[in-house]
């Protein structure tokens, strides 16, 4: 993290936050599943374009920003806890799943749903340790599956329709100086 | 979708079904239709469905939870957590409750208390 927080990275990424807590909160307005536990994650599109079109720093930075937020504004210390836990290793998952050869941004945004919601599923075997959560594993699996799939695509023409040369960090004016020299 | 996104997507799935399989195989069969309800890891009470009552669990420091047995099945009556995702659960009808995939749990994480609904078995 050396000269990039100039402010246009700062700028994006405040937006991304933004961004992020939006479709966090918008979600969670809608009764789509009704399965506790189960939401359609679509703040993940959000950590995904950070992933692809940013880099990994913006990416963790992000998720913690997310997490830590909407943890004050909305969950509660419990509900941040939960969160914090599927945040971290979905995103682990997702960095190294991204370095992966011959996965689209779909297999990634499964993986990562999956490793989030193993994640919750982990810190709730902590909480009550019943066979209860060995019931609920395959409902989450399923949901992350669903949910996956769902937002990897909507991550995909999210990309598609942003040029992702119009939204990439700019690189420092040395390349445009560079540039200039060169003929000279 | 590349080839390995359906090979992720498969697995995924295959998992699904293997966490499904292994869930009911560990479920207990007893003679008659129980309900068990679990404090943390241990177990709490366990009662005949047939016997209709209203089981308090109070754990002390403003964490209670109420669950009634009655004509119309199991549901949580009340609960002091937050969510309320426990009370909001639908009622389950303990000779039903196998054909309810999944769903013969009532589980209210904040409180660590789960309640599970088992039908008749062939045998104890």
């Amino acid at each position: 993290m050396n000269t990039r927080w100039n402010a246009s990275a700062i700028a994006k990424l405040g937006l991304l936050t933004a961004v992020a807590l939006v479709l966090g909160y918008f979600e969670h307005l809608l009764p789509v599943t009704g399965i506790p536990g189960v939401k359609l994650g679509l703040a993940n599109t959000v950590l995904l374009y950070a992933l692809y079109l940013l880099d990994i720093p913006s990416a963790i930075l992000l998720m913690i920003l997310k997490v830590g937020l909407s943890g004050l504004l909305f969950g509660g210390v419990a509900a941040m806890l939960y969160s914090f836990a599927g945040g971290v290793v979905s995103l682990l998952v997702m960095i190294l799943a991204r370095r992966a050869k011959g996965l689209s941004v779909i297999g990634v945004s499964i993986l990562g749903a999956t490793a989030h919601n193993v994640a919750q599923l982990i810190v709730a075997c902590f909480v009550v340790e019943t066979r209860a959560i060995l019931a609920y594993l395959p409902v989450l699996l399923l949901a992350a599956a669903v949910t996956g799939i769902l937002t990897g695509l909507i991550a995909r023409y999210t990309f598609r329709g942003l040029n992702p040369k119009a939204v990439k960090a700019p690189e420092p004016a040395r390349k445009k100086e560079s540039e200039k020299r060169s003929p000279s | 979708m590349k080839k390995r996104d359906w090979i992720i997507l498969a697995s995924v799935l295959l998992l699904a079904l293997l966490a499904f399989t292994a869930s009911k195989l560990l479920a207990p069969a007893s003679p008659s239709a129980t309900v068990t309800v679990f404090v943390g890891g241990t177990q709490y009470r366990q009662v005949r469905a047939d016997e209709y009552q209203t089981i308090t669990i109070d754990q002390g420091g403003g964490r209670r939870n109420v669950v009634v047995i009655d004509e119309n099945g199991v549901r949580m009556e009340f609960s002091t957590c937050k969510n309320q995702i426990c009370v909001h659960h639908a009622v389950i009808d303990p000779n039903n409750s196998d054909k309810l995939l999944l769903d013969n749990w009532i589980v209210c994480l904040p409180n660590g208390v789960t309640v599970e609904v088992t039908p008749a078995g062939e045998e104890p």
